[in-house]
């Protein structure tokens, strides 16, 4: 049951501490969801996890994998992106490419093409993506395009999911969509550990968890 | 209004072996000189911007781009091959050919710069999070975007390039310009030998424009970053 461990998690811009010490551990299979107000350094602590950024200090394991420490990363950034999926706040589909060629670029990469063809079928069922795989990112709304990012993020089976305020760009309809299909493409992967970034309080009431709140660049209960 | 005139087409007969070839020189410079000078210029803005003196290098870009083609085309052709390299003087096509290559790219160059600084942080952000290496987020997330960006003002570019083979005469390249001189001045029927190339400038031209106009409104170009 390790999970996601960060100690003393430090992230820099300039002289400001966007993050200033955050310690945070998610079990295997457990949810945890950061609230926090625009600015508060909440899209920072997830792209620090998945070393889109580099930390200043700080020691990162997955699944008791130490990944980094200090300033310097210990193993392959895509070995442990591998093990991670991201979930943007933007619509990041590749848009020259379908919404299956998304799902299985990521998939190609990661998982293998074998095991890819075993559970791409229930991830698309479980997202509601069924019939929507070859359309482009322009010709997928919001919310289909958002369940596509899922999909992407999943096919992998990462043991970590992070999700950066994935519904606050969608209408009400779409936000209530996404989280169904959310909650039933996990019970696909129960094993996987969920990170997610709000500011919206239904959000974070719909999703379940353990709630914490980013405030000065740490995490409070 | 030229009713008075007694057009006549047919002494051009003789010289349609000669025409032919000059289309031929005329879509051989225009071809190598796109192809090589995409080649140069996007391996080049690959890898200008990254060295120490890259600014430097982009405004050297930037002279080579300010020099008007028909100079450029002189400087190649006139240039001291022998005394600089030990190589003989360049022909007119091969000069004609190394100067419009020269041109295109460094027109990629500036046209390829412009796109990779173009292309959202979030682009990059993408494909390493889906695990992809740095060559595999160049190949499969970044550069079909970079093609879509660059890819209608590189074909305009080609079909300006196709028009501007006809300055090649000057040095003597044997292209169609080349030819209508030589038998509108032989048979004093220059209207005829200017009408024919200009239907030829027609028919290689327009093609490629309607070509481009269809990519430039299709969704495969607009699907990009």
């Amino acid at each position: 049951m390790v999970g996601l461990d960060i100690q003393g998690l430090v992230v820099r811009r300039g002289s400001a501490n966007i993050l200033d010490g955050v310690d945070l551990h998610i079990p295997c299979g457990g949810t945890v969801v950061v609230v926090g107000e625009s600015g508060a350094g909440k899209t920072t602590l997830l792209k620090a996890i998945d070393l889109l950024i580099s930390p200043a200090e700080g020691v990162m394991s997955i699944n008791g994998l130490k990944y980094w420490e200090g300033q310097r990363v210990l193993v392959r950034p895509e070995a442990i992106r591998g093990d991670i999926g991201f979930v943007f706040q933007e619509i990041n589909l590749v848009p020259h490419l379908t919404a299956l060629e998304n799902i299985e670029l990521r998939a190609k990469v990661i998982a293998g093409r074998s095991r890819v063809s075993a559970e791409m079928s229930d991830l698309l069922s479980a997202l509601d993506l069924v019939g929507k795989e070859q359309r482009y990112p322009d010709e997928l709304s919001g919310g289909e395009a958002q369940r596509v990012a899922i999909a992407r993020a999943l096919v992998s089976a990462p043991r970590l999911l992070l999700l950066d305020e994935i519904t606050s760009a969608l209408d009400v309809l779409n936000q209530e969509r996404v989280l169904a299909s959310l909650k039933k493409a996990r019970e696909l992967y129960p094993e996987i550990s969920l990170l997610a970034v709000t500011h919206l309080s239904s959000f974070s009431e719909s999703i379940g968890g353990r709630i914490l709140r980013l405030e000065a660049g740490r995490l409070f209960d | 209004m030229m009713s008075g005139y007694d057009w006549d087409f047919s002494f051009l007969t003789p010289y349609i072996g000669a025409l032919a070839r000059g289309v031929c020189v005329t879509i051989w410079i225009a071809c190598a000189s796109f192809v090589v000078g995409t080649v140069i210029g996007t391996l080049a803005s690959a890898f200008l911007p990254r060295t120490k003196f890259g600014n430097a290098m982009l405004l050297i870009n930037d002279a080579v781009r300010a020099v008007p083609i028909l100079v450029l085309l002189f400087m190649v052709y006139y240039f001291p091959w022998k005394m600089a390299f030990g190589i003989k003087p360049l022909g007119p096509i091969v000069a004609s050919i190394v100067a419009f290559t020269i041109a295109q790219a460094a027109y990629t160059v500036d046209l390829a710069v412009g796109a990779l600084r173009g292309l959202p942080t979030r682009a990059w952000e993408t494909g390493a999070s889906l695990g992809l290496s740095s060559t595999e987020i160049w190949r499969k997330v970044l550069a079909p975007s970079v093609i879509r960006l660059m890819l209608p003002a590189q074909m305009a570019f080609f079909i300006g390039i196709i028009r501007l083979t006809s300055i090649t005469s000057v040095i003597g390249a044997p292209d169609v310009v080349f030819v209508a001189q030589t038998t509108g001045n032989q048979s004093y029927r220059a209207i005829e030998a200017w009408l024919v190339v200009g239907l030829i400038y027609i028919l290689l031209v327009t093609p490629v424009t309607v070509l481009a106009r269809r990519l430039d409104q299709s969704d495969w170009v607009k699907r990009r970053w």
